[in-house]
């Protein structure tokens, strides 16, 4: 069955948060967003629990709590760990993504350059996750 | 080669050894040294009888009868010296000094066949032999069969800071090991002192000041007749300033090896910062193109303004794989070289002209995949890139040496001039006027064949073709 989903965007540049917004609309599907430019305001967001999201999708280069970090907290808690997280990042490390993997992720998605790629991956990712009974 | 003999030998050879007659004169009186045309340079005074110094000449045959050995200047064998003005019959060895000669004898009585090791007492030897141990520019020390210190020479008092009668009494170990003498060493010296080894170390000491120095350390248990253990004895050298050297340039090795890290992470942190506002711009120019009518020309601006960007982005990504290559995290497997070409040929986008062969089945080697599959695919990658003729062949094949194989990946390609050949696999540079290339690919290439302590080169002529050589241990 297809869901509506609650999404909690995590990333600081707000450039990379109107592309998103933007994919959304190209898409059509009425998913709720919610934004978080860091870390903590992402935990503040979660702790309140007025919205509680169904996939977060995380970036790593953040300022503050980076988004390791932060990924290590929410796999920690009780109440946010079973929340499928997927990283959306710039980098290609090797490192980076066997870090991830051993904290417990649910995907690793590389930001392709251009915008056409970029809407596809966004576009995958969610009808995945809508269509997932695992929600 | 009774024991004395082997303790000279030591003392000379091993270590520097400045003659001194006098020296030599209390302990060898019966001594002659000369040189490789057989004049005497030096006598000891049990041979001034034998030895007139009024005579003109200076050659041994002149004052000792012709013995066949002398001639044959036969080392380490017993000869006997008769002189020609006395009764005097010296029998002894000869040792080669520098090079010199140098004969040491002692007398035979007349009434007694008695050889060599019965005239003197072998703890008289050893006392004898201390003294020439005196102007030894090493320490010489020697313990009684307990290893507690007998004696000990000048050069020990020296670099020890000792006097004399501080140590004697004293196991070396306890006053000259301190807190950073090695362990190990320690241990080795006194498991071979106490089974009467030989021992042979670097260790080390400390002054009395309590400064540190640098010895090496050689040594044996001297032994009596019957197999006991009369004495210990043992010849340091300061090597204090080798040492220094030696860790100063591990220092310098270890500083240049950091900074390159730290380079390597700069370059990483700064090129990864960058692909962000790539991002951006990229997806801006989007934007402004799908919200608004535009002319023809400005559509063509925006265009090529995405075109430098991906350009860009490529550049990065190659800094990036450059930089990454880091030999600590290889991974050895055994890994099979069709299976590598293959997935670099599923990879590359090869156009439907070219055509990529193996020729033989290759071998599989101990190595990395990853690189070894980014090592082959940059090649193989170039190889195609510039392939100008319209039916492209590459063919990849080895050659198997007695350590290692030489794989050649081979194109009729456009061929590189030999005015660019030396600097195909520098960073800097790239020589194409290829948008697509970003230029590293090549030194990626090199950077893995070398830490795999391999041999990457090329054979091309311009207008016919290359083949890349790329040689791995096996």
């Amino acid at each position: 069955m297809f869901k509506l989903l609650n999404i909690l965007f995590v990333e600081d540049d707000a450039i990379e948060v109107m592309m998103f917004v933007r994919v959304l609309q190209k898409i059509g599907v009425n998913h709720r967003l919610m934004e978080a430019s860091n870390g903590e305001e992402a935990l503040a967001i979660l702790k309140a629990k007025e919205f509680i999201p169904d996939i977060i999708l995380l970036d790593l280069n953040m300022p503050k709590l980076n988004g390791i970090e932060f990924l290590k907290i929410v796999k920690s808690e009780q109440e946010s760990r079973h929340i499928p997280v997927i990283i959306f990042t710039t980098s290609n490390n090797h490192r980076d993504i066997v870090n991830c993997y051993k904290i417990g992720i649910s995907g690793y998605m590389i930001k392709p350059l251009k915008y056409e790629d970029y809407l596809v991956l966004v576009k995958k990712t969610l009808d995945y996750w809508s269509s997932n009974e695992l929600l | 080669m009774n024991f004395y003999n082997s303790l000279f030998l030591l003392i000379m050879k091993d270590f520097q050894f400045e003659f001194d007659a006098t020296t030599f004169n209390h302990i060898f009186p019966y001594f002659i040294l000369w040189d490789k045309d057989f004049n005497i340079l030096k006598y000891g005074q049990g041979l001034s009888d034998c030895i007139s110094k009024s005579t003109q000449s200076n050659s041994i045959f002149d004052y000792f009868t012709s013995n066949p050995e002398i001639k044959k200047r036969i080392v380490k064998e017993k000869v006997t010296f008769s002189s020609k003005q006395t009764d005097l019959k010296i029998e002894g060895q000869i040792h080669s000094y520098k090079e010199d000669f140098l004969f040491l004898g002692t007398p035979i009585l007349n009434n007694s066949d008695l050889g060599y090791d019965s005239q003197k007492n072998q703890e008289e030897q050893l006392v004898l032999l201390s003294l020439i141990a005196e102007k030894n520019i090493n320490a010489v020390i020697i313990c009684d069969s307990q290893g507690k210190i007998e004696w000990v020479n000048n050069s020990f008092i020296t670099m020890s800071e000792f006097s004399f009668d501080e140590v004697i009494g004293k196991k070396p170990g306890e006053i000259l090991q301190g807190k950073e003498s090695n362990k190990e060493q320690i241990k080795y010296l006194s498991n071979q002192i106490k089974n009467g080894l030989p021992f042979k170390c670097e260790i080390i000491n400390y002054k009395k000041s309590g400064e540190k120095y640098w010895v090496k350390i050689q040594g044996q248990a001297l032994y009596s007749k019957e197999g006991k253990i009369l004495k210990y004895f043992a010849i340091e050298e300061d090597i204090t300033k080798n040492i220094t050297l030696k860790s100063k340039t591990e220092e310098l090795a270890s500083n240049v090896a950091k900074t390159n890290k730290d380079l390597e992470s700069y370059a990483l942190i700064a090129s990864h910062d960058l692909k962000g506002p790539i991002r951006s711009i990229y997806s801006l120019i989007t934007f402004i193109k799908e919200d608004n009518e535009l002319k023809d020309q400005s559509i063509e601006y925006l265009t090529t303004i995405e075109n430098k960007l991906e350009k860009m982005n490529r550049q990065i990504e190659g800094i990036l794989d450059y930089a990454q290559i880091d030999k600590d995290a290889f991974i050895y497997e055994v890994v099979n070289c069709n299976e590598i070409v293959s997935i670099s040929i599923e990879n590359l986008l090869i156009p439907k002209n070219i055509e990529v062969k193996i020729i033989q089945k290759l071998p599989s080697l101990l190595i990395d995949k990853n690189r070894l599959q980014q090592l082959f695919q940059k090649v193989i990658c170039n190889a195609v890139k510039f392939i100008d003729k319209p039916n492209g062949i590459v063919e990849i094949d080895y050659k198997e040496n007695r350590n290692s194989y030489i794989f050649s990946i081979k194109d009729n390609g456009r061929g590189v001039a030999k005015v660019n050949q030396p600097h195909l696999f520098n960073v800097s540079k790239y020589f194409n006027n290829n948008d697509r290339s970003t230029g590293l690919g090549l030194s990626i290439a090199k950077k893995i064949v070398e830490l795999f302590n391999g041999k990457i080169w090329i054979e091309s002529e311009l207008g016919v073709g290359t083949t890349f050589f790329i040689e791995l241990k096996k």
